[in-house]
């Protein structure tokens, strides 16, 4: 067990530069690689690498010769099994980078702080309306970038927010009210959008597919999506998979200050904690 | 020069800002994959 302290010392007293970048090399591939599996919900493949990493380390630096071989093959396998487990997952991902589908690039030089105020304002009365009167509402902030198949997959508005223009949208019977809107800044790009919907096996039957849509489209893109129940009015958000479910007006002004990245007026914060994946 | 030093300052405000972005993001994610590559870079060096 000395030993084995001794070798890891003696390979950190011979660390240089190009070690450093060795290391920063494969952290970004791996990143990838935990981004691909959290998308695709291997969880489980994760936990399993993880587990094989130190079982083999311990292995090897204990110098059993047998488990520490069998673990440097296992995880030259562990790539390939990968590669045939999620083909489908790899090749609709590579047929992403390739295609020409485009992004609609957004960004906030076009729109003070005011303006944004004026437009988060109006969104929160716009969510709380419905949620009072159980119009269900699905509500998309992408602020760097967004697929352009989903923008022209609804009613491109381009139009100032308001809070009735919102309301109208979502009215029951409307055409465009069955999807999402996508808001970029203080305009709302497009109605009526359709999103991916989650696979997640975990998110409990009384959320239907509205909230389904509203976590999916925050797996695939670097956006955040707010729902509106329309059975309970309950408001939820969406980010990175997560959702938060039971948001009030100044919790959601919190949330809209965290999208646009202006300062806190006071709002309370929120955390989309683990315990709050559903 | 007072305009030239805010403006200097406001860039390195800026890049700090997007510096803490790059890394807040996903930092859990991040820091496991640096583990991961520091337990492979020893494993490596062990074998």
């Amino acid at each position: 067990m000395k030993e084995f302290f001794q070798k890891i010392a003696d390979r950190f007293t011979g660390f240089t530069a190009i070690d450093a970048v060795d290391i920063l090399v494969i952290s970004v591939l791996l990143y990838l690689l935990f981004l691909f599996l959290k998308r695709n919900n291997a969880s489980v493949i994760f936990k399993c690498l993880w587990g094989a990493l130190i079982v083999g380390l311990l292995a090897v630096g204990l110098g059993m010769q047998m488990t520490g071989g069998l673990f440097r093959y296992l995880f030259t396998a562990f790539l390939v099994i990968l590669v045939i487990i999620f083909a489908m997952e790899l090749k609709r991902d590579i047929w992403k980078i390739n295609s020409d589908r485009g992004d609609y690039h957004l960004g906030r030089d076009t729109c003070s702080e005011e303006d944004l105020r004026t437009a988060m304002a109006e969104m929160v009365k716009a969510v709380q309306n419905l949620a009072k009167n159980d119009v269900g509402a699905l509500i998309v902030f992408a602020q760097k970038s967004v697929p352009s198949h989903i923008i022209e997959s609804g009613v491109v508005l381009n139009a100032l927010i308001s809070s009735q223009l919102i309301e109208t949208i979502f009215i029951d019977k409307a055409p465009m009210h069955d999807g999402a809107i996508v808001i970029n800044n203080n305009r709302i790009l497009a109605a009526g959008c359709f999103l991916p919907l989650s696979q997640e096996i975990n998110i409990p039957k009384e959320l239907g597919t509205r909230h389904r849509a509203a976590i999916g489209i925050t797996e695939a893109e670097d956006v955040t999506s707010v729902v509106v129940s329309e059975e309970t009015g309950v408001i939820s958000a969406a980010q990175d998979g997560k959702i938060k479910r039971y948001i009030d007006g100044p919790a959601l002004n919190a949330i809209l200050e965290k999208v646009y990245n202006i300062e806190s007026g006071g709002g309370k914060r929120i955390s989309y904690n683990r315990s709050d994946r559903i | 020069m007072t305009d030239n030093m805010s403006k200097n300052q406001s860039g390195f405000t800026r890049f700090i800002k997007w510096l803490w972005r790059l890394i807040s993001h996903n930092f859990g994610y991040k820091l496991l994959a640096v583990l991961t590559a520091v337990l492979i870079w020893l494993a490596i060096g062990l074998l």
